[in-house]
């Protein structure tokens, strides 16, 4: 029996039409391929001296800012900066990779990027994790969106919820957990049906992406209908952390139930756009983001579904829209540098591993795309297509029937 | 009045005659199904499903009645103006709340009554009734409330930067995010005179801030129904206010003019009509003012001036804030220190380096205007003392791209930006994007421009839009064209890039983003045509002026296609992202699409949405998964607002949810 079998078997009948006009994936049942896929963004810019890439004053040309040689943990085979260390227990499962290029120094079009992990991107591609989703094992939706603020979030396969602070969060999610088993068949119903009788209407592109879209949503309900709802947790009365602790529980319900495959979360309210007061800020906001995140970690760990533990099914791939200038302005905050880093962990991640390499300014360096160290000759700058390319080939995905352009870091991922 | 067709009564007169009833049965109505047409274009202009006209206009055309006439006749609607148009005009920045011009931090609290029934306002923590004082609030003059001593402070209006950590140059106001609860690094401000600065609680709260979106989509459906000109919406003084947005206009006279009484200010408000109405803004200086640019939503929507700027460039020139090609090594070593723009004149020096032109040319030269209007953290009131006086250039692409000399004043700056073509262009754009959708072609652009240019008039420019939509002909069908793929690639090429891409050989990704590589090699590398297939398909490539129709497009496209990928899946696959996107059909706004669910369930959701989809401009409103599931909750909530259940609720959900009637596109 092969997948589209088991999806006729499973008798879902609306997801059958979300998969019947994307062609399926050249090697989706591939082993290593993480079920779930979580891509989280730090907003506005991590500075990875104090996070990914710690360097003291001796590493670092003059006057840049620098991280004391005592505040550096060093673990599992990792170099861990201050802000990061509260994730120090994971250190052995996690990599970093340093000095990726982003080419913008802007947060709209770094951010734009990040969701498509593909430089130059359009607002109207599919993000990566719509790729993905696309082709599935059985969820309702291909990706979902947490804490969105930004527009180019808004994908043609979107589908999620928005920043608590600037939409009040009034989401779908939101509206939608207050729906009753019920209501949510009479929704899923009409949703289908419409699916149903546009499918007989459409022949062009947009008709069949309405058609997949109404049993995407359809799907949903169905599902939700199904599946124990999302309780809140209240974590502080601060409204940003409150917001961020929220979605990275909703991250794990999704994950437990099997809901999607791919989840996207904005930290928009805490904002790492530090151009005033940079260390203290950063400092703050990243141990907050550093505790919530090791609490999902923990959640996932302990936890399993029918398709397995589910840390172990899981990639988190974790970043920023660009990154923080070295050196220190007058107000004490970082202005934009057009390179970023990446933590990941989980499904297909070697773990206790230091990739990339930056120089005396930390500015990216030269590496080998086989080992990611940077070598005595040659090399090349590591670029977030190559992110991007590397993470569709270990999910299945042909890199290059997407417009990726990037090449393949065979180090990356185990695969 | 329903209408009938011809054949369903001929078939009743047959029915009819029935000898020996006692009495005829009623005759069965059968209706005429709505003329299509007609039905999309009372959607995309009313916001409103409009039953009982689509009826009489189906009718009427399909007795001869020109389809054009009710073109003309919607483009003068008002409800276009008041819940189509300032969608269209402001989208991403209508919606998100404004935190800095109406701070979050200045909602009082009140204390429990005491024995005596007296409760105490309070900001920061209540103290003792005792120590209470007893002040007139500006929402109810004639009755004074007891508030604790630190929550009012009526004769503090700035900060010291002793008092704030704050930026070192920018006067640091009372009235701002900085001076409230929220922001304050040590207890300062209160709530000024009559607490002006202070909703009693979270719904007054609530209510201000809607106040300030109001104005924009208020003053927008005036311009709009009084066929004013369209500079209007960004010139002058005057704006359409409800009292409560006059309230806040006075605050910021309160606040300019650090007034130990507001009451003088504040006593005839009353008779400010609440609905509000069309009136000039009170300023101190001459240009202070720019029609919607310095209503609060827009002005004090952001915190920083470039992204204010930024914001401003949207909205007039539909010039996005993309800024690609920015590499490390020239980022470090162009900035040796801080944020150029608030170190003197450094800011100069980033306008015209290269990378950085292409952006801040426009967003720093641009914000020398708006200089009395301080970072939206630090204060919310025009200082005079801060402006620039003199006169400062504009400059549109980069540094080379002059566009003239103004007054440096918001005033100074709007009419030099209206005065732009890329401002007509960008009016006419708003407008044919909505109506034609994904069918709009380089040549609707440049007619709808032209009618901008000659009459300034929103309601011209969506006649000579809805007319080309009902003219346009359909797409032609996806090539099949299997000519030999690298001259006729080379054909187009040399139409649409070459002019600019001659220069830079590519490499490799590392070494070549954001360059105009050379295309003219015969031999092009793979990874060079990956991109370009990716850059075009998605419209980031040609740029402007040159433009593509959609069927070279789409033919460009899949000659690159042909030639990257074999037959089979992988180009099967390939044209699918690069022609197909996962793209839904394009649909109304999520505003419109509430109101059409709520008119076909006749009843109001009482659901207070923040959707993302209400942060992007009318290419994005596609039907997305999104989409489907929030019209079906709020069809939901409707339904069950007009008192359905069971069977009938799932037939209300259903109807209401109905795909066609939110699709939008050529009226053919």
């Amino acid at each position: 029996m092969d997948r589209r079998d088991f999806l006729r078997v499973a008798g879902l009948a609306s997801a059958s039409f979300v998969t019947e006009s994307w062609p399926s994936r050249a090697y989706a049942t591939r082993r290593e391929a993480p079920r779930y896929v979580v891509l989280v963004l730090l907003s506005g810019g991590h500075d990875a001296v104090y996070t990914t890439d710690p360097k003291t004053k001796s590493e670092l040309a003059p006057g840049l800012d620098f991280t004391s040689a005592e505040s550096i943990v060093e673990k599992g085979g990792l170099r861990i900066g201050p802000h990061l260390a509260g994730i120090a227990d994971y250190a052995s499962r996690i990599s970093f990779l340093n000095g990726v290029q982003v080419a913008t120094a802007n947060h709209d079009t770094g951010i734009t990027q990040y969701a498509r992990l593909k430089t130059n991107a359009s607002p109207r591609m599919p993000s990566i994790l719509d790729l993905i989703g696309a082709d599935r094992d059985g969820q309702p939706v291909p990706a979902v969106y947490l804490g969105t603020s930004h527009r180019s979030l808004y994908t043609p396969s979107f589908f999620g919820g928005t920043d608590q602070i600037y939409f009040a969060g009034n989401d779908l999610l939101e509206v939608g957990d207050t729906t009753t088993p019920e209501e949510q068949r009479v929704m899923a119903k009409a949703l289908a049906e419409h699916a149903r009788s546009e499918k007989a209407r459409g022949l062009s592109s947009s008709a069949k992406g309405t058609v997949r879209h109404l049993a995407e949503a359809g799907a949903w309900f169905q599902r939700l209908s199904e599946t124990p709802a999302f309780k809140k947790t209240r974590h502080s009365d601060d409204y940003a952390t409150q917001a961020l602790g929220e979605d990275l529980d909703r991250t794990a319900w999704l994950i437990e139930h099997d809901l999607t495959p791919c989840v996207f979360v904005e930290a928009a309210p805490l904002s790492w756009d530090t151009h005033v007061n940079n260390t203290p800020r950063q400092a703050h906001i990243t141990q907050l983001f550093v505790r919530h995140f090791t609490r999902l970690l923990d959640t996932l760990r302990a936890k399993k579904n029918r398709h397995g533990p589910l840390l172990d099914n899981t990639l988190f791939l974790v970043g920023s829209d660009l990154g923080r200038f070295p050196q220190l302005n007058d107000m004490l905050g970082k202005d934009h540098l057009p390179q970023t880093s990446f933590l990941t962990i989980g499904r297909g991640v070697g773990g206790g591993r230091v990739f990339g390499a930056t120089g005396q300014q930390m500015e990216g360096l030269p590496i080998s795309l086989s080992t990611g160290r940077h070598p005595k000759k040659g090399g090349t700058v590591p670029v977030l297509d190559d992110i991007g390319a590397s993470l569709l080939h270990l999910a299945g995905l042909e890199p290059e029937r997407f417009g990726y352009n990037g090449r393949r870091l065979s180090f990356l991922f185990d695969t | 009045m329903r209408t009938r067709s011809i054949s369903a009564l001929l078939a009743l007169t047959v029915l009819g005659g029935c000898e020996g009833c006692e009495e005829a049965p009623p005759p069965a109505v059968v209706e005429r199904p709505p003329d299509p047409r007609v039905q999309r274009l009372f959607w995309m202009t009313t916001g409103s499903t409009a039953d009982e006209d689509v009826a009489r206009w189906s009718e009427k055309i399909a007795n001869g009645a020109d389809i054009t006439t009710l073109a003309d006749q919607l483009s003068r609607d008002p409800r276009f103006g008041s819940k189509v148009l300032p969608r269209l005009l402001f989208a991403p920045y209508l919606e998100p709340a404004s935190y800095f011009a109406v701070p979050f931090g200045f909602v009082l609290s009140q204390t429990e009554p005491d024995r005596a029934g007296r409760s105490v306002y309070y900001l920061r923590e209540p103290c003792e009734a005792k120590d209470a004082e007893a002040v007139a609030p500006w929402w109810n003059l004639s009755r004074k409330i007891r508030v604790c001593p630190d929550a009012h402070r009526p004769d503090k209006w700035t900060l010291t930067h002793e008092e704030q950590d704050y930026r070192a140059d920018i006067p640091l106001a009372c009235d701002s995010k900085i001076g409230s609860p929220e922001l304050e690094r040590a207890s300062v401000c209160g709530c000024g005179p009559n607490l002006i600065r202070c909703a009693r609680d979270y719904a007054q709260y609530s209510e201000l801030r809607a106040a300030l979106q109001d104005e924009v989509v208020k003053t927008t459906a005036h311009v709009f129904e009084h066929d004013l000109p369209i500079e209007t919406l960004f010139t002058g003084e005057t704006t359409f206010r409800t009292r409560d947005a006059e309230l806040l206009d006075r605050r910021r006279r309160i606040g300019r003019e650090q007034r130990v009484d507001a009451q003088p200010l504040l006593a005839e408000l009353d008779r400010w009509p609440r609905a509000g109405k069309w009136a000039p803004r009170s300023s101190s200086v001459e240009g202070q003012h720019a029609g919607l640019l310095t209503a609060p939503q827009l002005l004090h929507l952001v915190p920083d001036r470039r992204q204010r700027q930024r914001i401003f460039y949207e909205v007039l020139w539909c010039k996005s804030g993309e800024g690609f090609g920015a590499t490390t090594e020239r980022v470090l070593e162009v900035v040796h220190s801080g944020n150029l723009a608030f170190e003197h004149d450094s800011w100069k020096r980033l306008a015209s380096m290269e990378f950085c032109t292409g952006c801040h040319a426009r967003m720093d030269y641009g914000f020398q205007f708006f200089l009395g209007y301080s970072d939206s953290r630090a204060s919310l009131h025009y200082t005079a003392t801060a402006a620039r006086s003199g006169r400062g250039p504009l400059y549109q692409a980069d540094i080379d791209d002059k566009r003239g000399e103004g007054p440096l004043t918001p005033a100074g700056f709007a009419e030099l930006a209206v005065a732009q073509p890329e401002f007509d262009r960008c009016m006419a754009t708003r407008i044919v994007e909505h109506v034609l959708a994904d069918a709009a072609e380089p040549h609707h652009f440049e007619e709808v421009t032209r009618v901008v240019e000659q009459t300034h008039s929103f309601q011209r420019a969506l006649a000579a839009a809805l007319k080309m939509s009902l003219a346009s002909k359909p797409a032609p069908p996806p090539s099949e064209d299997t000519t030999e793929v690298s001259a006729a690639l080379r054909v187009m090429l040399k139409e649409h890039c070459i002019e600019c891409h001659y220069e830079d050989t590519y490499l490799d990704p590392s070494r070549s983003l954001g360059k105009p590589f050379d295309f003219r090699p015969e031999q092009l590398p793979r990874a060079l045509l990956l991109r370009m297939a990716d850059q075009v398909a998605f419209d980031k490539m040609p740029k402007a002026p040159n433009t593509m129709t959609h069927a070279e497009r789409r033919r460009f496209v899949e000659l690159l296609v042909q030639h990257l990928f074999d037959a089979g899946d992988a180009r099967s696959q390939a044209r699918d992202y690069f022609l197909g996107a996962r793209r839904g059909d394009a649909v109304q706004g999520i505003d419109q699409a509430f109101g059409i669910v709520e008119e076909v369930a006749h009843r109001e959701a009482d659901v207070r949405w923040g959707p993302l989809e209400r942060t992007t401009f009318a290419p994005s409103w596609t039907y997305t998964p999104s989409f489907a599931a929030v019209t079906a909750l709020h069809a939901l909530r409707a339904c069950q607002a007009a008192k359905k259940s069971g069977e009938a609720l799932e037939a209300c959900v259903r109807d209401a949810t109905a795909p066609h009637r939110f699709i939008r596109g050529p009226l053919r």
